[in-house]
């Protein structure tokens, strides 16, 4: 994964906080799509706030490590995970 | 002349006015939940019209959400400039429009265009809550005030109100059934409203296809069921909880206000309500299994 690409937020989702944890809700258009939606423990709820404005991966790894005090390599590894599970879904390229 | 109905559900008071000269037909399941005029606000007025004028059906709309089930529209909603609409189809047909709808962005005044038909004693008259069109009104009212509609059974055993919430087979109307055989009230095996009150929250049976009376009971556990060789209790916290309720929560997710409110209003709940999974065995020993629990 390139970690000079930058990645936002998608718009369409409802968020909320429980416990520092994050619940994401997509809009939708269909009663069928309304059991979809995204459960993030408090790394992927520091993620989300991370993307709220356009920023590279791998400044988002060295933020995590920082928070988090991890080895940037561990969580750069964990992000790149995190982030092919979810990048259609929630993340996209800015 | 003016013809005016109240209605009571789940506490909240709607009106409908018509000044057609047909008859205004209420179906059979809301007919307990008919009260006199009452002193409190109404949470929702219902101007009824006993025809769907062409201009009307012929209009544009930008359609923004729809209910489709087995590839058949049950209903969608269109925005219109400071309003809603909701075009509901015919049950049989699915093509054929049975009402139209119009409310604004509060969701408290609507009006309701709709077709005659003849009741069961041959009569010829405006029924305008006819199904679906009474549920998704009851939603709106929901979704303007700090509540929640529901897929779940309730019951209140003569101490505690609980709720088993789930989608269709996990257990809710079998659970409802044995607590009633075994005595407790059943507040209503498919759908409940929660709502906050000063005091903590409550539930509501709502009209149903079938008549039944108003009921209520203060919610004091929460319980996700499903079928298991022996009764077994898992509590969920958080995240975990919220999550939960959401899925079994009815919602037109189209608008991110509306699902903030429906997360909100669930946090809320969550907050004060204790929630558990629970597996069980579809006998009478699930009630002394969870009135054992403190």
């Amino acid at each position: 994964m390139n970690l000079e690409k930058i990645i936002s937020q998608k718009e369409n989702f409802a968020a909320r906080e429980v416990n520092g944890e994050l619940i994401l809700v997509p809009v939708k258009n269909t009663v069928a799509d309304m059991n979809e939606m995204f459960t993030l423990n408090e790394v992927g709820n520091f993620i989300w706030q991370q993307l709220k404005t356009g920023v590279n991966i791998g400044d988002i790894a060295s933020n995590i490590s920082e928070e988090f005090e991890v080895e940037k390599e561990v969580a750069k590894q964990d992000l790149i995970e995190f982030l092919e599970a979810l990048e259609n879904f929630i993340v996209k390229a800015c | 002349m003016l013809k005016e109905v109240f209605l009571n559900i789940a506490d909240f008071i709607i009106c409908l006015r018509s000044k057609s000269e047909a008859p205004l037909f209420i179906e059979n399941g809301y007919k307990n939940f008919l009260v006199e005029k009452p002193f409190e606000n109404i949470d929702i007025n219902i101007e009824v019209f006993d025809h769907i004028p062409n201009e009307i059906l012929k209009s544009e709309k930008k359609k923004i959400y729809s209910a489709v089930m087995d590839d058949k529209a049950l209903w969608e909603i269109s925005e219109a400039e400071n309003e809603l609409r909701f075009d509901i189809f015919q049950q049989k047909s699915s093509t054929e429009i049975q009402q139209i709808a119009f409310c604004d962005k509060s969701y408290g005044n609507w009006k309701i265009f709709t077709s005659s038909i003849e009741n069961e004693d041959g009569n010829i008259g405006i029924c305008p809550l006819l199904y679906p069109m009474g549920p998704l009104i009851m939603y709106y009212l929901t979704v303007k005030n700090d509540a929640i509609m529901i897929h779940a059974s309730g019951i209140f055993d003569g101490e505690k109100g609980r709720i088993f919430s789930g989608f269709s087979g996990v257990g809710k109307s079998t659970m409802g059934n044995i607590w009633q055989t075994e005595g407790s009230e059943l507040i209503n095996d498919d759908r409940l409203i929660i709502r906050k009150k000063k005091d903590g929250f409550y539930f509501y049976n709502t009209p149903m296809f079938y008549e039944d009376k108003p009921k209520k009971a203060k919610l004091d556990e929460i319980y996700l069921p499903y079928h298991h060789p022996e009764n077994i209790l898992e509590s969920l916290n958080g995240i975990k909880a919220v999550a939960s309720l959401m899925s079994y929560c009815i919602q037109h997710g189209y608008d991110k206000s509306i699902i903030s409110h429906h997360l909100n209003v669930i946090s809320q709940i969550c907050a004060a309500v204790p929630v558990s999974k629970l597996g069980f065995v579809p006998n009478k020993s699930v009630i002394s299994f969870l009135k054992a629990k403190l």
